[in-house]
Formats: structure tokens, sequence, C-alpha cells
């Protein structure tokens, strides 16, 4: 297995892989992406594949852990390049369907992709996915920061796939990319959140969510994975955190 | 002073009766309470009070407790023994915790020590008033709700996260149950009364049908359930959420097992095709799916590429179907002249192979000659498109180059169909050849050298359409290549919006 790909979770039948691959030619923003694939008894449900430039590499990573065939849904958090600028690719190297929030499903055909057949879209709400014997949960995390926007807990490893939410903007280590101090981690998620975020109110709601769950981990799409204790440091910064509309007197 | 003003207007169209023995007292509140209700009776004990109670069902009753010929406890009870919603508010020198208990105890809404203030009284009559006004919309809408339950054919059942919280006579009557409460007893997972049948949903190992169900809202699915003599029904059922109640949800189930569609379900089964030339059938899906006003889907390819939008449909007349949907379809439908409709609740596809009429200011278009077809775009696994620009196809059978002239009619990742002037011998299904093909990626030339192996062979007027499987490609140049030609392909369709 190269490094660019960890293992998070595995129980012999259900297994959490991050992949870590970048798209070259943007090393220089430190804005290092993760991508994640859930495998249930051979089926694979990958989240966030990225843009078209880390299409092949992911594509070979992928392979080494199960057919291509075999992955049946693409979920992507929200709309950006770096999260769904690949779905042409994908859509026509799988099988799979592809989930997203109802208000991106129209703006797919600018990436290349025409099959609206093959889209699951997604109310505001969220749902539940029932994926082999567990359940993965689509849960709101609108105007963080994308107006359309849902995190994923997978019930199994107890990890929530939080897309942008927890994003850090660090350069990328070649080891496992863990929060070891959440307190010295803080700095690196500051300016991204206060930016990208909508609110606090909004950030409250997600969190209100996310409490309800039981997390083991916390895994964003840009920089580290938040475990254990982390997984509340983090809830509880991001619960007080002033940001968006409320540092409205900043922007304008 | 702005509360004063709300209680006034909300209380306009309500009645209150007030019962105190003291005259003063009782004269004084009259006249205060009269500016604020539409109409208010005194009454100066717990008979005259229940007298007028009798002939007059008031919003709300204000009764003190030490009163001649009956007291006001008893009051209260025999007033709720007429109407359990009438709200009592006691008002009572009487600073006795039993007596308050016992109050309590029957249920009134409020008790107020004398001697009470304005203030206080008009904010315990704003909460009543609320309280009522709040009632009021409740019972409505369930009315409401109740009477579009019970005027509906089909069976209809409420569900608030996966729990039966109403259901029609319809729906209880099939089941034998004689009250809601029963069925919520034993509907405590309502897909688990779904039976199984080939080409119908049911919950097993790997779907919950319901949550299926409530995935695809405004989708059609058979279904079928046992009634109370055992009988087998065939329903479509369909899922639709309250509006800003996403956790509420009406399941409705119409019974279709008249039109004797099962047997079409089993004749697929059975791969016994009577159904295909069936057109009577074929409508009456049609109706049933108009009738749900559920969605259906069309298919259509421009240049290889799939064109699949909603529709609804909003006509059916001698033989023709009209539906609503989006431009880009309804263009696609034109290139093509036909279309292909999918659903659920259909056994198979139909194909609508000829168009009557497009009017792009409705949305609609008008088609005619549906028939059932055991071909799907569903089915097709991979996408295919058209080359574009310049190409070179070589065919090698045995090492020996085919040399008439070859066209590409599509390519996918798996396969590419050829188009043959001529059939060389020995082109067998299954026979193994080699490819050479080298398309334009970027301006520059895309190769694709590969073993592959005959899959289907169809003859046309003046030349044959032959199907090559690829064995063992490297498909990344490909991915790459069909990536671009699906981008242009959008491109140039919604170019034509445009037009």
């Amino acid at each position: 297995m190269n490094n660019k790909s960890k293992v998070l979770y595995d129980d012999g039948t259900h297994k959490c892989v991050m992949f870590s691959f970048d798209d070259e030619t943007h090393e220089d923003s430190f804005l290092s992406v993760n991508q994640y694939l859930i495998i249930e008894y051979g089926a694979g449900f990958l989240i966030d594949p990225g843009s078209e430039a880390i299409f092949d590499e992911l594509y070979d990573a992928i392979s080494e852990y199960i057919e291509i065939e075999n992955l049946k849904y693409i979920f992507f958090s929200h709309q950006d390049p770096d999260v769904a600028a690949s779905i042409a690719q994908w859509a026509i190297s799988t099988q799979a369907k592809f989930i997203m929030s109802s208000l991106w499903v129209r703006f797919m055909s600018h990436y290349g992709f025409a099959d609206m057949n093959r889209v699951i879209s997604l109310e505001d709400k969220g749902i539940t996915l029932q994926f082999g014997e567990d359940a993965l949960k689509f849960i709101p995390a609108h105007f963080l920061h994308a107006p359309g926007n849902f995190s994923l807990y997978d019930s199994k490893s107890k990890i929530l796939f939080s897309g942008d939410i927890g994003a850090a903007i660090l350069s990328s280590p070649d080891a496992y990319k863990k929060v070891q101090d959440f307190q010295e981690h803080k700095q690196h998620l500051l300016g991204f959140h206060q930016r990208y975020m909508g609110s606090n109110k909004i950030c409250r709601a997600w969190v209100n969510k996310a409490e309800a769950l039981d997390i083991k981990m916390i895994a964003p799409q840009h920089g580290f994975v938040f475990e254990d204790t982390n997984v509340g440091l983090f809830l509880a910064w991001l619960k007080e955190l002033q940001c968006g509309s409320d540092l409205i007197d900043d922007l304008y | 002073m702005a509360d004063l003003k709300e209680l006034q207007t909300d209380a306009k169209d309500l009645t209150l009766l007030y019962v105190e023995d003291n005259d003063a007292l009782r004269e004084k509140g009259g006249k205060l309470l009269s500016k604020f209700f539409s109409r208010v009776d005194l009454a100066k004990d717990g008979v005259e009070g229940l007298e007028l109670f009798k002939k007059y069902p008031y919003s709300i009753v204000i009764t003190d407790i030490k009163m001649p010929h009956m007291d006001g406890l008893t009051l209260v009870k025999q007033i709720h023994s007429i109407s359990a919603e009438s709200l009592i508010i006691i008002m009572s020198a009487f600073d006795d915790k039993k007596i308050l208990l016992k109050s309590i105890k029957l249920g009134i809404f409020r008790f107020l020590t004398k001697p009470v203030n304005f203030t206080e009284l008009s904010h315990v009559l704003a909460e009543a008033v609320t309280h009522i006004k709040l009632q009021e919309k409740n019972t409505l809408l369930q009315t409401h709700l109740k009477n579009i339950f019970e005027h509906q054919n089909s069976m209809l059942v409420l569900l608030h996260e996966n729990k039966v919280v109403m259901a029609n006579k319809a729906f209880l009557d099939f089941f034998d149950f004689h009250s809601l409460q029963e069925a919520q007893e034993k509907m405590l997972q309502i897909d688990k009364k779904f039976l199984e049948h080939k080409g119908f949903l049911y919950s097993h190992d790997e779907i919950n049908a319901l949550e299926v169900i409530k995935f695809h809202p405004q989708k059609l699915y058979n279904v079928k359930m046992r009634d109370k003599n055992n009988t087998i029904t065939h329903f479509i059922v369909k899922y639709q959420e309250l509006p800003q109640q996403a956790d509420y949800g009406i399941l409705s189930f119409t019974e279709i097992s008249q039109l004797k569609l099962l047997k079409v379900f089993d004749e697929r089964q059975n791969e016994i095709d009577t159904t295909l030339a069936d057109t009577e059938t074929l409508f009456d899906f049609l109706h049933i799916i108009q009738k749900n006003s559920a969605k259906i889907e069309l298919h259509n390819y421009y240049n290889g590429l799939s064109i699949t939008h909603d529709a609804f449909i909003t006509g059916i007349k001698d033989g023709t179907l009209t539906v609503k949907t989006i431009y880009l379809q309804q263009k696609a439908i034109q290139i093509e002249q036909k279309t292909l409709i999918i659903s659920n609740a259909l056994p198979y596809a139909i194909e609508a192979s000829q168009l009557e009429k497009i009017n792009y200011e409705q949305q609609t278009v008008t088609l005619s000659d549906l028939k059932f077809v055991k071909t799907s775009p569903i089915t097709r696994k991979t996408i295919r498109i058209t080359p574009s620009g310049e190409y070179s196809v070589s065919l090698f059978l045995e090492d020996i180059k085919y040399d008439c002239e070859l066209l590409i009619e599509d390519i996918s990742l798996d396969a590419v169909k050829l188009n043959l002037k001529l059939l060389p011998a020995g082109l067998t299904e299954t026979k193994e050849v080699r490819l050479e093909i080298v398309l334009e990626l970027d301006k520059k030339p895309l190769n694709i050298n590969t073993q592959a192996t005959v899959l289907r062979k169809q003859e046309n007027t003046d030349s044959f359409s032959v199907v090559f499987m690829f064995k063992d490609l490297q498909k990344s140049g490909l991915i790459k290549y069909i990536t671009k030609r699906q981008m242009a392909l959008i491109r140039e369709i919604k170019g034509m919006q445009n037009e």
C-alpha cells in the first residue's frame, strides 16, 4: 500500500480508507485534499473524489482495495471542483450512483456529466441510506460552506466525514494526517472557518446534529482527522466560533 | 398594552360565562370582560351557571368556588361532563391547597386567588385565548386532513418517522383493523406486509422497502399484500412528504388487482412475451401513473450520449400520450423522433416511436405508436459515444487485416460497435480478433491496441454492425477521450437551447 492511503477502520467486513491525493499543479496552496472510501463486504462507497487531475491516481489506489465495478455509490458533499469535477470520469469508468444535494444536480453538466438517471439527489433534511448491513446518514451541513452541503456519518465505524468542516490549511506530511494537539491545530483552522463558514448560528445547528451522534472520528476533506477527545474539542470550538456573517463588517 | 389589543382582536369571536355570587364584583367583572369577548353572560351561582352552559357552550368559564346552591367545583365537574374541552378559570378567595389540588385534578385551566388584579386576569385570559386558537387550528387541520383521507379511494396512511399516525377507512378495512390504535400496534413495520414478487418492491436482506419508497418520493412502485381474507391484492404505492414537515409523509396504495397485471410480471419472470404486444395493458399502466401524478423518465440518445429527464403525463387520448418535460429532452426527442419511457411502475420500458407534436411553449411532447420493449437504457451499463474528428480502425482476424472501410458507430470503455460493409468469413460470435484504433485526443493520436471478442452482430440494409468487447484494455486514455467527447456533446446539445 502506498503512503497516500491509510486505513482508518477495519473490522473484517467494514473498512474505511483515507486517500490523500493532491492536484500537483496546486500543491503550493497548502490545502491538502483527502478522499475517503467506505467498503462493506467488497462494495465501495466513495466520498468527495476530487478533481480530474487526481482521477488516475485515485482510480488505481481504489483498485488496490476493491474491484472498480463494485463501487456502488459516489457521494459529493458539495459542488466544488476539488470535490466533484471528476464526475464525468467516474461516470464513464464505473456503474456507481452519484449522491449529492438537489441544489447541484443540474450544475454537474458543467463537469461533463449528463446521465441524470444515475443521480440520487438529497433534499435539505438528508436521509439514511442502507449500505450493506449498516446505515449511512447524510447530515445537513448547509452554508458550511456551500449552501447545499452534507456531511456523512458512518454508523459502523462511527466516523463523521465532514467535508469542508474541520478543514485545515497546512502543508501535508507524509505520515498519517491526524491532529495531535488541538490547541496547536486551532491556528490552522481559524482563518479558513472564519471566512468559509456561514455564521455561528449555522455552526451551532450542525454541532447540535453532530452531538446527537456517537462519533469516534471526524474526517474532513482538507487537512487532518480528529480522533477521540479532539472530536469533542473541535465541536466545542466550532460551537463558539464567530464566522461568516458574524464578521460582516470585516468584509464590507 | 399591546397584549390587551391582541386579546381584544383574538377574543372577539369567543364567548365567556362569568359565575360569581358577589353582585358588585359580578357586575364590574362583566363590564370589563365585555370589552374583549363577543358575548359575556353572568350567573350568580352554580345552578344558574350550569343552566346557561347547557343552552350555550361557552369558550371560557370563570367561576368562584364558594357559592350558594351549587359550588364552583361541582359546576366544573358538570361542565366537563358536557364539554371536556371548555376552558375553566377559577377565581376564589380560598387559599387552600386541598381545594387547589382538587380543582387541578378536575382539569381546570388556571386558578387565581382573589383579589385578582386586572393585569393578572388579562394575562391568564390571553393564555386561554391562545390555547383555544391553537386547538381550533389543530382540530381544523386534522379534520381537513381526515376529510381528505376519507374521500380518497386509495388506502392512505400518514407516517411520522415510519410510524402510522393516521389511516383512512379503506386502509383499516383492508386489514380488518377496528381502530387506528389497532393499526398502530400491528403495523410497526408496514414494509413487512409487502410480499415477495419478481419486479415488485418488498423488504429483504439488502433492501428496506419503506426506505426505498421514501428515498424516491413521487415515484411509483408495485407491491402486493394480503387482505383480511388472505386474498392477495396488487397495489401501486407512492410516498409524498408533507410540505415543511419532512418527518411526516403520506403513503398511498392504489389497488389495481382488477387490471389483472400480476400476470404481466409473472410472464416477464417466465419470459413469455404476450405482454409486449398488449397495448391495453400498456395504457392501463399509463393511466395509473397519470392518476397518481407520478414522475416518469424519458430517455433519448444524442450521438450516444444518454439524455434523461423527468416528465409528467398530461394527457392520454386515442392511443397518443402527451408528456411535459424540459426543453433539452424535447430537443433530444425532436432529433431522435422517438423516446423511451421508464417508470418503476412499468413491467417494461415503453418505446414511443412516433413523434406527433412538440409544443415548446407549453413544454409538451405528444407521442404515439407506443409499445413495451425489452431493451432499456437502464440496463446499459457503460457510457457510449460516437467519435469525432479523424480516426482510423484496423481489424485483424487470425492476423489477417480486414481491408474494407470500417466505421465506429459508438465506443465505450468496454466495447466498440463497428460498421462493416461486408462480413468477413469466420467472424462468428465469441471469435477473438485484434483491433487497432487511433483516435484523436488533444490533437495527439490516442492508440488503442487490444484483443477483442465478437459479442453481437446485426444486419442492416447495406452493412453490418458488430459489437466487439475489449480484452485487457489499458483504460486511462480512453476514459479521457470519452470524457472530453461527452463534454463536447453536452455543449453541443446545450447550445441548441439558444436556437
